[in-house]
C-alpha cells in the first residue's frame, strides 16, 4: 500500500536525527532515529521492514518520497544497502520492481538498546489520551513541567515553575509530537530518570529526556 | 563530494516546474523544467551523463535529488517516465573516513508525467525572429535580493557590466517582472557567477552563464 505513515515518519526521523546520529537504525522490523536527546521510533511487521542496519539520511529521504507516491510491499535492510520492492500500477495490471539503493557511508549506532528504557516495566503509565494543546500554543523558547495528576482529555502539561526539578523543551517536544495526527490518542509513559515517552497504537513512538535541576 | 551542480539543478527545477509543463524534461543531452512562465535549462556536453529523452516525474525528481544530495552521480538515462541512475557508494574506513566506492545503478519506479517539446522550447529562446539581443554581461542582481518578494522591477535603462540591472517598477512602464520569480530561478547560479543577460522584443529576459545553465522568464505586460 502507499504507506504515508512510514513516508510522515521518516520526515520527522530526518528532522530529529544529527550528524553524530545520522541516519535511522532498522532492527527486528523497527526504525529508529534520535539526536541523543529525543527518540523517535516506529514498530512495524518485521516482514515490511526486514534487516538490520542504518538507512543512511540520503536514502531515508528517498525512500520517503517513494513510500507516499508507490506500492512498497516489502524494504530490506543490509548494512546501509537498501533494497525495496513496489509495484508499479498500470491500467490493466500491476508489476514488480526492484530499487535498489547503493550503500552510503553512516556509522552504525545501536538506537534501538533504549527502547525498553521507553515502556513498561522500565516506565510507567502517566496518561492515555491526554491533551496536548499547551504545547502547540506555548512558545518555542518556553519550558513544561508535567501536572501534578495527569486525567485522560485534560492538559498533561503546565509551563514550568521556578521550583520545578525536571522539566521539558516545547521545542522538543513539538519535534517529535509532529510523530502523531492530531486525533491519534497516545499513552504516555515515564521512567524513573525522567524520560518521557509517547505511543499510540500504530507502534510509533517519541521519547524525550528531560532537564534536571542541579543542587 | 556529492554532485552539487545537478542537485541544485533539480532543486531549482522541482520548484519552478508545474502545470501545464510538469516534470523534468530531458532531450539531447538537455535538461528542463518549466511553469509556461519561467524555464530553466541545463546543457550536458557529457553525452555520458544525461541519456535519453523523456520526462522525470516530479516524485522520481525528488528521488533522484536525495541521491545526488548524498553522492557522486554518474549517469542518468531517461527513457520515457522510466528513470535509471548511477549513484556511487561509499563507506567509512577506519582512519580513513569516507571513502568512495563503485557506481551502483538505481531503477526509480516509473511516474507517468506528460513529455514537453524541449527542442521548441529551447529554440524560442534563440529565435532570431523573436529580437533576441544581448544587453548586458555580469550585471549585478544585489538588489533582488533585498527587495520584498511582492514587489516588481524593470530593467535600467543604462546597463553596464558590474551595475544594477533592475530598478523598481514605476507605473507607466511597459514590461516588468516580479522579484518572487527572479529570485527563484536565479537560486540556479551561484553568487559569483558570470552571467550573460539577453532579452527579445517581448521584453522575454534569458539569464545564462558558463556552464550551460539557463533561465528564462517572461514579462508582465501593460494593456491599455
Amino acid at each position: 500500500m502507499v504507506d504515508s505513515m512510514l513516508a510522515q515518519f521518516l520526515n520527522v526521523a530526518l528532522d530529529v536525527q544529527t550528524p553524530a546520529y545520522a541516519g535511522v537504525r532498522v532492527a527486528n522490523g523497527t526504525l529508529v532515529a534520535s539526536d541523543g536527546v529525543v527518540l523517535v521510533a516506529y514498530r512495524l511487521n518485521s516482514e515490511y521492514i526486514r534487516g538490520e542496519g542504518m538507512i543512511p539520511p540520503a536514502t531515508a529521504r528517498a525512500l520517503a518520497a517513494l513510500a507516499n507516491e508507490v506500492y512498497l510491499d516489502y524494504v530490506e535492510v543490509d548494512g546501509t544497502a537498501v533494497n525495496l520492492v513496489t509495484r508499479e500500477q498500470y491500467a490493466d495490471r500491476s508489476e514488480l520492481l526492484a530499487v535498489t539503493f547503493p550503500p552510503f557511508a553512516c556509522r552504525t549506532v545501536r538506537i534501538e538498546t533504549f527502547l525498553p528504557r521507553c515502556l513498561p516495566p522500565h516506565a510507567e503509565l502517566v496518561c492515555e489520551a491526554p491533551s496536548l494543546k499547551l504545547v502547540k500554543a506555548a512558545r518555542l523558547t518556553d519550558f513544561v513541567e508535567l501536572v501534578d495528576k495527569p486525567v485522560r482529555g485534560s492538559e498533561l502539561f503546565q509551563l514550568k515553575l521556578p521550583d520545578a526539578k525536571i522539566w521539558y523543551s516545547v521545542r522538543q517536544l513539538r519535534e517529535g509530537l509532529r510523530l502523531f495526527r492530531a486525533r491519534d490518542a497516545v499513552s504516555v509513559f515515564r521512567n524513573e530518570q525522567g524520560w518521557l515517552s509517547f505511543r499510540d497504537d500504530w507502534g510509533r513512538l517519541f521519547a524525550v529526556t528531560p532537564f534536571v535541576k542541579r543542587d | 563530494m556529492p554532485s552539487l551542480d545537478i542537485t541544485n539543478f533539480l532543486n531549482v527545477a522541482i520548484n519552478i516546474q508545474a502545470t501545464p509543463f510538469p516534470g523534468i524534461h530531458v532531450a539531447d543531452g538537455v535538461i528542463l523544467a518549466t511553469d509556461g512562465v519561467m524555464l530553466v535549462a541545463k546543457k550536458f556536453d557529457d553525452k555520458v551523463f544525461l541519456r535519453g529523452e523523456g520526462a522525470i516525474s516530479p516524485k522520481a525528481a525528488k528521488v533522484l535529488e536525495a541521491l545526488a544530495e548524498a553522492t557522486w552521480i554518474g549517469s542518468i538515462a531517461v527513457v520515457g517516465n522510466r528513470v535509471t541512475a548511477t549513484a556511487r557508494s561509499t563507506r567509512y574506513e577506519e582512519n580513513v573516513g569516507e571513502v568512495a566506492g563503485e557506481y551502483c545503478e538505481v531503477k526509480l519506479p516509473e511516474f507517468y508525467c506528460p513529455r514537453a517539446p524541449v527542442a521548441r522550447m529551447l529554440g524560442v529562446l534563440t529565435d532570431e525572429s523573436r529580437g533576441w539581443q544581448q544587453i548586458v554581461e555580469n550585471p549585478r542582481l544585489k538588489n533582488i535580493n533585498e527587495w520584498s518578494v511582492k514587489e516588481f522591477v524593470v530593467l535600467m535603462s543604462n546597463l553596464r557590466e558590474g551595475y544594477e540591472l533592475f530598478r523598481l517598477k514605476d507605473i507607466d512602464d511597459e514590461h516588468w517582472y516580479s522579484v518572487a520569480q527572479l529570485r527563484r530561478g536565479l537560486r540556479l547560479f551561484g553568487a559569483k557567477a558570470h552571467l550573460s543577460v539577453r532579452r527579445n522584443r517581448d521584453g522575454w529576459l534569458c539569464f545564462e552563464d558558463r556552464w550551460g545553465q539557463t533561465f528564462a522568464i517572461t514579462p508582465f505586460v501593460k494593456r491599455d
